[in-house]
C-alpha cells in the first residue's frame, strides 16, 4: 500500500535578519551550554568529586 | 509574533520571512532585567563577604553567579506573565515580548530552564539551604507576588519585597549553611526599602500603572496616604539600619556613614510627604527619571534611594573589610 504524504508545494525562506538572529540565538546557546558543561565539572572537581579517569 | 508561514501568491517569500523569531542574545539578556540583577549581584557579595567562615573562590563566584541567574529567571518569568500589562506602561513597553521579537513560550522555557539550573547549581557549589532560599525567592517572586499579589492588593510591594530582599541572605547562607539574626537583618533592610522606593516610582507613574489596573498604593488610598505610610517606612528603616552595629555585624565606620544615609533619606521622604507629588493624573513621560512639575521630588528619592541601598551594602562590606585588617 502507497504511503499518503502531503507533499508541500509552497516554501517560506527566512529573512535574512531571520537568519542572522538565529544564528545569535545558536550561538550564544551553544556557548551556554559549553559553559554549563565546564562549570558542572569544576563544581563536581571542587566537591572533591574527581571522576574515575582523572 | 506571527508564526503564518503562508505566503500570498503576490509577494516573494524572501520578503515574508518564514515566521522565525527575531530575538537575539541582547533580547534574553533583557528579559533577565540587568538593573535589577546588578543590585542583586551586589547585596549576594555583601551577605557572602560578612558571613562568619569561609567560600573557597570559585565556589564563591559560583554562588553569586548561580543567584545572578537565578535573579535573572524570576524577571524571565515575570515578563512572561505580565506581557499583557507591559505593553501599555510607557516604562516597559519596549521589552521584548510587549516588542513582539519573542514568542511568550520562549520566554517562559529561558525563565523554567534557567531557574532550575541555578538552583541546582547553588546546591552543588555551596550547600542545599541556599540552592532551597533560591528556590523560594523564584517562587515567592514569580507566583506569590507576580501571579498573586501584583493585580490583586496595594500592599503588593510591601509582601511582593521579600524576594528583592533575600539575595543577601542566600550569600549569607552560602557561606554558613544557615539563616541567621544578622542575614535577617540584612533581609530587612532591603524589606523595608521597598515600600518608599516603589511608591516614590508609583507617585509619579501613577497612571501608568492605573491605566493598567495594577493596584499600586497611590492609586488606591490615594497620594496622600501614601506619602504618609512612606514616610513611617523611612523612620523604621532608619532603625533596622542601626541593628548591625547592636548585634556587632558593623561597626563605627558602617554607624557614621548609615546615620548620614538615613538622615537624607528620612529628608528626602519628608520632602515628598510635603510635595504634591501623584496629585495630577496625566499622560507620563516615557523615561524613569523624566517626571511633570509637581512630581520632582517622588523622582529625586526614587532615584537617591538606588544610591542608598548601594550605599548602605557597600558600607557595610567596607566597615567589615576594614575592622578584619585591623
Amino acid at each position: 500500500m502507497t504511503e499518503y504524504r502531503d507533499k508541500p508545494t509552497q516554501f517560506s525562506a527566512p529573512t535574512p535578519a531571520e537568519i542572522k538572529a538565529r544564528t545569535k540565538r545558536n550561538l550564544a546557546l551553544a556557548a551556554g551550554l559549553l559553559i554549563f558543561v565546564v562549570l558542572v565539572f569544576v563544581t563536581m572537581v571542587s566537591r572533591g568529586q574527581l571522576p574515575n579517569a582523572v | 509574533m506571527s508564526t503564518d508561514t503562508h505566503i500570498p501568491a503576490d509577494k516573494p517569500a524572501a520578503q515574508i520571512g518564514a515566521g522565525l523569531s527575531l530575538a537575539g542574545p541582547r533580547d534574553f539578556f533583557q528579559l533577565m532585567k540587568p538593573r535589577v540583577m546588578s543590585l542583586v549581584i551586589f547585596t549576594a557579595v555583601i551577605g557572602l563577604l560578612v558571613a562568619p567562615g569561609s567560600l573557597p573562590l570559585y565556589n564563591s563566584v559560583m554562588a553569586i553567579f548561580c543567584i545572578a541567574v537565578g535573579a535573572g529567571a524570576s524577571g524571565a518569568l515575570n515578563m512572561w506573565y505580565d506581557a499583557d500589562i507591559d505593553a501599555q506602561m510607557t516604562r516597559t513597553k519596549k521589552r521584548p515580548l510587549p516588542r513582539g521579537v519573542m514568542a511568550p513560550s520562549t520566554a517562559l522555557t529561558f525563565g523554567f530552564l534557567l531557574s532550575a539550573v541555578s538552583v541546582w547549581m547553588l546546591g552543588l557549589a555551596t550547600n542545599y539551604v541556599a540552592a532551597g532560599l533560591l528556590a523560594f525567592t523564584i517562587f515567592f517572586y514569580v507566583v506569590i507576588y507576580t501571579m498573586w499579589l501584583k493585580r490583586r492588593t496595594p500592599q503588593n510591594i510591601v509582601i511582593g519585597g521579600a524576594p528583592g530582599a533575600l539575595p543577601p541572605m542566600i550569600g549569607y547562607a552560602a557561606v554558613t549553611g544557615t539563616v541567621t539574626l544578622d542575614s535577617t537583618i540584612l533581609f530587612l533592610i532591603i524589606f523595608i526599602w521597598t515600600p518608599p522606593h516603589f511608591w516614590a516610582l508609583a507617585l509619579y507613574k501613577l497612571s501608568d500603572y492605573g491605566r493598567v489596573g495594577i493596584p499600586m498604593m497611590p492609586n488606591i488610598a490615594g497620594p496622600k496616604s501614601t506619602k504618609n505610610q512612606m514616610f513611617a517606612y523611612s523612620i523604621a528603616l532608619a532603625f533596622v539600619a542601626a541593628a548591625p552595629v547592636v548585634t556587632g555585624l558593623s561597626g563605627s565606620i558602617y554607624a557614621f556613614g548609615a546615620f548620614l544615609l538615613n538622615v537624607a533619606f528620612v529628608a528626602l521622604t519628608f520632602k515628598v510627604w510635603r510635595s504634591r507629588a501623584g496629585e495630577k493624573d496625566e499622560v507620563q513621560p516615557e523615561s524613569l527619571y523624566e517626571v511633570q512639575k509637581g512630581d520632582r521630588d517622588a523622582r529625586n528619592l526614587f532615584a537617591f534611594s538606588i544610591i542608598y541601598l548601594f550605599a548602605m551594602f557597600a558600607l557595610i562590606g567596607v566597615d567589615h573589610l576594614l575592622r578584619g585588617s585591623l
